[in-house]
């Protein structure tokens, strides 16, 4: 679904990565027109997957796929004279560009903001990297391996571990670098709108994948620089160990948080009251902290008993948080989201019908429409074109050029 | 003159996904009244990284559950452009400032609410720590090393949630500014998580398979890891993804690898990459950790140390780009701390101003923003009105 808050607002996403097109869905899904340009031989992430039955098809790629409904595609190479002189036209008609090369590619491109603002004194231009524009590191070499572990959150992943395999410091998989910069980007990008509706001035938005990673950590630097400042001064983690407990379930595992002691009241007495519950060791929050390893054990015998579903429900109907420890397959049995309507259908003329997440808010009063599936390579070239006034003429030149 | 001065946001929000919306708001210009009262703190005031999550905002001491204090809280609303809440599921309301209360009071006035689940669905009551989403949602299943115990992993929904809150309000806003018109809006956490996890959601919905734990490895390229390097606890990653970045380690490490049949191709060294990660180990353990890097850069591999935050804070790249500034606390200790993930042309983050203790702007909010006399302030503490 999607809403109408940035109606109005144009869009032009040049880029490869996953960050660049999730920002930009992200600016379609809340109702600006996103126009995707893609090098002629299509966007890397329809070489991604995953695909039905393991048979590549460009338009079938369920990363490109997801990360680029409610946008026109266009396939165009800025890189080279010719096409470089389109892409300036388009960027007239632009509000917001978003790009992802490289500060030194830019620049030999002649595609920098200074270039292009000149076309366009009000132009937002967006860059995502994973250092940044600026900076010693801005032509590091990265990937999401990487910046995820110089951010700091592979150690936090591994928290209280003391195994010493398991307490290596660990990525969490699946392009969390590229989504949380996507993200990152978009609060910038929204915060520069505002500001551009009271200047009337463009701006350049400056996005590191690696500031943006940091970022989950947040009140932990300011923990980290007190500590540093007095060591074993008085820093009680928000997240200690046994704060959120693992419990083994029937099937699977469960997750049990009765972190403050009226919860913890509620708790053994769910489980019925077993008589260790009264030793010293368990009384507060602290100790059962510090006495987690013999804990953990005793607290498993009630819920290995039940499944994990079982579990939750009984624990939420006495007011104790907990959860399933599910995969994403368990989302689509949720009935909680489906009520929610957090999926919905799409249908794609060569894909077809599959599930999406829906934007992660219910807009109260406004009105929604729904989402239209990502662009098969190429389909709007020519209506986007001839928008800016390319011939048709034109556009066959440009073709056979392999511009488009 | 910053994109949200002149923006005033009363916050009820706790710990984290709510506070940390509201910082960025602060940094980019907004005036943050929080409110909470002595009965009823912010948990996250028992660490210092509360310090961080309030710089910059006012903090205001009342008590809700008196009904002059909460007439206060609505006159408060009156005079600003956006609440946002993050209690469980159907509290704001009990309180008697839920959405047609507020909007009855300031008809444009921008309301976010942000629970566990969201406001409506079965499941809408129940309790939820960002943590225990993250099992929820399947993030928490895919994480740490194959074959072992799941691992919850560090704060992940509530730092996206609140990154995502910031984004909302300020479309919310601009669609004010065009339309005149408020907005409620019903955050699900647990849906902003989803929303984070595209790809295995379509793994799943296109395939039909469930993707497993994988450590620092990777579904096509190795090697594909961190390494361990001179010291202790020290490691960098190394992220090798075609034939030239292979020689390029190969070179860095002095390694004579690259006619060993077993890894001559991308194929083969992810094959065998149970075998390679030892051999690299055994030549990055040579190296202190940031003499490996550059020297890894300068050979063109993808790689990074594995840092701790006190390493980033002191990293000459996250100074030389202003990432990270100055925060005195109202005790008068100064750290560096990280300021917004953002560089704008022109748009300087507000300059860190210290985390309020509980109740250290009640009287300014009154007396400027409400314009209270001294009499009647003192009237409302000593009737247990401010607290």
């Amino acid at each position: 679904m999607s809403y109408d808050f940035w109606k109005g607002i144009n869009v032009l996403e040049w880029g490869t990565t996953i960050a660049t097109a999730f920002h930009a869905r992200m600016l379609g899904d809340m109702g600006a027109r996103v126009v995707k340009v893609e090098p002629p031989t299509g966007d890397p992430a329809r070489r991604a997957g995953p695909f039905p039955a393991g048979v590549p098809n460009s338009e079938k790629s369920g990363l490109f796929l997801a990360l680029n409904t409610n946008k026109f595609g266009i396939t165009l190479d800025p890189t080279c004279e010719t096409g470089r002189a389109v892409f300036g036209e388009l960027v007239k008609a632009t509000d917001i560009l978003v790009v992802d090369s490289r500060p030194s590619d830019l620049a030999r491109w002649r595609l920098t903001f200074g270039d292009l603002k000149k076309l366009n004194a009000s132009l937002i231009m967006v860059s995502i990297t994973p250092f940044g524009a600026t900076g010693p590191y801005q032509d590091f070499k990265a990937s999401d391996l990487t910046i995820f572990q110089m951010s700091g959150y592979a150690r936090a992943m591994v928290r209280g571990e003391t195994d010493p395999v398991a307490k290596v410091p660990v990525r969490a998989q699946t392009d969390q670098v590229a989504m949380l910069g996507g993200l990152s980007a978009t609060t910038a990008t929204s915060i520069a709108l505002l500001q551009r509706a009271a200047t009337k001035q463009g701006t350049f938005v400056d996005v590191s994948l690696w500031e943006a990673m940091c970022m989950l950590s947040n009140g932990g630097f300011a923990a980290a620089a007190f500590q540093q400042l007095a060591p074993g001064g008085n820093d009680e983690p928000v997240i200690s160990r046994g704060t959120v407990a693992t419990l083994e379930a029937k099937s699977g595992y469960v997750v049990v948080s009765p972190r403050e002691d009226d919860q913890w009241v509620r708790w053994i007495e769910l489980i019925g009251s077993p008589a260790w519950a009264n030793e010293p060791r368990f009384a507060t929050r602290q100790l059962r902290s510090q006495n987690w390893d013999e804990l953990e054990p005793l607290l498993a015998e009630w819920t290995s008993q039940r499944t994990k579903e079982e579990t939750y429900h009984m624990a939420q109907a006495a007011e104790i948080p907990s959860f399933p420890m599910n995969t994403v397959a368990d989302l689509f049995r949720s009935e909680q989201l489906r009520v929610r309507g957090a999926f919905q259908t799409i249908e794609h003329p060569v894909a077809g019908k599959l599930p999406y997440p829906t934007l992660p808010f219910r807009p109260g009063d406004q009105d929604a429409r729904p989402d239209s599936p990502a662009p098969r390579l190429g389909e709007h070239t020519e209506n986007v074109l001839a928008g800016i006034g390319v011939t048709k003429e034109e556009q066959l030149r440009l073709h056979v050029l392999g511009v488009i | 003159m910053r994109p949200l001065e002149g923006i005033r946001v009363v916050d009820f929000s706790w710990v984290l996904a709510g506070p940390i919306c509201t910082r960025y708001l602060a940094l980019m210009g907004a005036e943050v009244f929080k409110v909470e009262s002595h009965r009823r703190p912010d948990p996250s005031r028992r660490g210092e990284g509360f310090q961080m999550l309030n710089q910059n905002k006012r903090g205001v001491t009342l008590n809700l559950s008196h009904p002059e204090g909460r007439t206060l809280a609505l006159e408060l609303v009156k005079k600003s452009d956006v609440v946002i809440e993050n209690f469980a599921t159907g509290v704001i309301e009990r309180m008697g400032l839920g959405y047609d209360v507020l909007k009855a009071a300031k008809p444009d006035i921008i309301m976010v609410s942000c629970a566990g689940l969201g406001h409506t669905g079965p499941e809408k009551g129940y309790a939820a720590y960002g943590t225990l989403i993250q099992a929820h949602t399947g993030w928490s299943a895919l994480q740490g090393y194959s074959g072992r115990k799941p691992i919850i992993g560090g704060a992940y929904t509530d730092p996206t949630s609140g990154t995502w809150l910031v984004a909302l309000i300020a479309a919310a806003l601009y669609r004010r500014g065009q339309t005149e018109q408020g907005a409620y809006l019903d955050v699900s956490m647990a849906e902003v998580t989803i929303n984070m996890l595209v790809r295995p959601l379509m793994e799943y919905a296109i395939a039909g398979t469930v993707r497993q734990p994988q450590g620092n490895h990777d579904d096509w390229f190795a090697p594909h890891n961190v390494y361990p390097c001179a010291g202790d606890d020290q490691y960098i990653a190394i992220a090798v993804t075609n034939d030239e970045e292979w020689t390029g380690l190969c070179q860095a490490l002095d390694l004579e690898l690259t006619s060993d049949p077993r890894f001559q191709t991308a194929m083969g060294r992810w094959k065998h990459q149970d075998e390679l990660d030892p051999i690299i180990s055994q030549e990055t353990q040579r190296f202190a950790v940031m003499d490996l890097f550059g020297r890894l850069q300068r050979a063109g591999v993808p790689s990074g140390p594995s840092f701790d935050l006190a390493q980033i804070m002191s990293n000459e790249h996250m100074v030389h780009r202003g990432f990270i500034h100055p925060y005195t606390d109202l005790k008068g200790r100064t750290v560096n701390i990280p300021t917004v993930p953002w560089r704008m042309e022109g748009v300087a983050p507000a300059p860190a101003t210290p985390a309020p203790e509980l109740g250290t702007d009640t009287e300014y909010a009154l007396r400027e923003v409400l314009n209270i006399s001294p009499e009647k302030i003192a009237q409302l503490q000593t009737a247990g009105v401010l607290y």
